[in-house]
């Protein structure tokens, strides 16, 4: 029988995991969902976040100034990636994926040439280290701070989609672009600007990642993959489904890890067969 | 003065010639309608005016301004709206959000807007709140016509308005459209002939992608001859 607070340690450990995951395919799932176009590259401007946002913080001896520098760059990144090669390529889904997965080895070459092949552990600044006792249980600072980080970024991203026109127009050209196009609105500046976002995500969730789970030149294929599962089980297209289903899946690691430890690693995948076994589209997907 | 002209319009939509060469001239503050069989061109002209199905040649004048190589979100800034035939309300968004996404200038509707939109239909009003997915046909049309109606523009395109509903909602939107082109010159594409020749002014007939027919429509109502012959009524 658990204890309370190693059941509700279980509880927030799934929901640290849950928001990292958020972070991480928040940027995706927005870009998807309006530009249809499925950035494979999305995981290697995740990988940039992390070892930018690492020189950056380290060079402004600011965490805080580091998350908002990565942010930007790696948002302006991504309009560029757009304006200058996605947008050529809108709708022919063959190339898109084409460009994004090349996209992928130039990316994470470039990484490896500059900051090397080695697995580097990375320590979040002193005032995130260590660990709290919440309920008896010790539970660490830094996934206190990603859950309070993925819920400032659902509520910021919640609030452009329902109170701002961006917001209204990015719902509406989900729906349909040409619409929106025939009520006199430049779709095309729109497209730039929801990739400037997705790069945006991307940097912070990068930089989050990086100071949790350390860098890696590997990180980026490795999260593509997650990140793919995820907005699968949410529905394609959904932000919503897309933040249920990466609390769900963090939730269902922290307890499968815990009774079946050696299922932790299958969790995601455990989470993906019984949802789409259940509802083909996902959580939240349409047919 | 004619508001809209098209001039030898000709349109292809991937590998298909659609437009064949239309020549058209709308007269503002009039309701003109569009009349012809299935796969004439009627839909492709609307789009084509709007934009949205770029022509290969030809003129496209909005009040004497060479429309035709703007791009789509700028033709309707010029004062031009479309209702589509699809209707389009979207359906993840209410009805407020459907309509203040419509407006260009600010960011709600109008208060002499909304009050002139509530007045030409006042069941708009228990509305506002509902999603476009929860509308009936007659109401998606409803509130893709009072979108249409928000920034007060002066040419209000409208494709098969009429399509899939019921009849007292046709004749809903007929007194709604004869109060609307008090103010706005609409262009109205239409496959309902007593609808649309109860209303209209001017009208054209269109067959394989030409305008082959145009005049007065009372001129038309007592020509069974052009009706038997162009639209086969």
């Amino acid at each position: 029988m658990l204890s309370t607070g190693l059941y509700l340690n279980l509880v927030l450990n799934g929901l640290s995991m849950g928001m990292l995951y958020f972070l991480l395919c928040s940027g995706f799932s927005l870009v998807f969902g309006f530009l249809r176009v499925l950035n494979f590259a999305h995981g290697s401007l995740i990988m940039w976040g992390a070892y930018l946002g690492v020189f950056l913080a380290a060079t402004l001896s600011s965490f805080s100034g580091g998350i908002v520098l990565t942010a930007i760059t790696i948002g302006v990144f991504a309009v560029s990636i757009e304006y200058f090669l996605i947008r050529r390529l809108y709708g022919n889904e063959l190339f898109q994926l084409l460009l994004t997965f090349g996209l992928i080895f130039i990316l994470d070459q470039i990484i490896k040439l500059i900051w090397g092949p080695a697995v580097t552990p990375i320590q979040p600044p002193r005032y995130l280290q260590g660990s709290l006792m919440i309920f008896g249980e010790p539970f660490t600072i830094y996934r206190l701070f990603i859950i309070a980080m993925g819920t400032i970024i659902c509520l910021s991203i919640y609030l452009v989609f329902n109170k701002t026109k961006l917001g209204l127009i990015i719902r509406a050209g989900i729906e349909s672009r040409e619409m929106v196009r025939a009520l006199g609105i430049d779709i095309n500046r729109i497209f730039t600007l929801v990739c400037g976002i997705g790069g945006v995500l991307a940097g912070i969730a990068g930089f989050v990642l990086g100071y949790f789970s350390g860098l890696s030149p590997e990180m980026g294929i490795n999260q593509i993959i997650n990140i793919l599962v995820i907005v699968v089980i949410g529905g394609l297209g959904s932000f919503t489904g897309t933040a249920v289903a990466a609390i769900i899946v963090g939730l269902t690691e922290s307890f499968v890890g815990f009774y079946m430890p050696e299922f932790a690693v299958v969790g995601i995948f455990i989470v993906m067969f019984v949802v789409l076994s259940i509802k083909p589209s996902g959580l939240f997907g349409e047919v | 003065m004619n508001i809209l002209e098209m001039h030898d319009v000709h349109t292809h939509v991937m590998a298909f010639h659609i437009l064949e060469g239309v020549n058209l001239a709308v007269r503002q503050g009039r309701l003109s309608i569009l009349l012809g069989r299935n796969g004439a061109g009627k839909t492709t002209t609307m789009k084509t005016i709007m934009g949205l199905h770029p022509c290969t040649s030809g003129k496209i004048l909005f009040k004497d301004m060479p429309i035709q190589h703007m791009h789509d979100f700028q033709i309707p800034r010029l004062g031009i709206s479309l209702v589509p035939e699809e209707r389009y309300v979207f359906s993840n968004l209410t009805v407020d959000e459907n309509l203040r996404l419509a407006v260009r200038k600010g960011k709600r509707v109008r208060q002499d807007r909304m009050e002139y939109i509530l007045d030409i239909f006042p069941p708009m009003k228990r509305l506002f709140k509902k999603k476009g997915k929860d509308l009936s046909g007659g109401e998606k049309q409803m509130v893709a016509v009072a979108r249409a109606l928000v920034n007060g523009d002066e040419l209000l395109i409208i494709d098969e308005p009429t399509k899939g509903l019921a009849p007292i909602m046709v004749e809903s939107l007929r007194v709604a459209l004869a109060r609307i082109k008090r103010s706005a010159t609409i262009l109205l594409v239409e496959q309902n002939f007593d609808f649309s020749t109860s209303i209209g002014d001017d009208y054209f007939i269109m067959e394989n992608g030409k305008i082959v027919r145009t005049g007065n429509v009372e001129e038309l109502r007592s020509n069974s001859a052009i009706q038997s012959r162009y639209l086969g009524v």
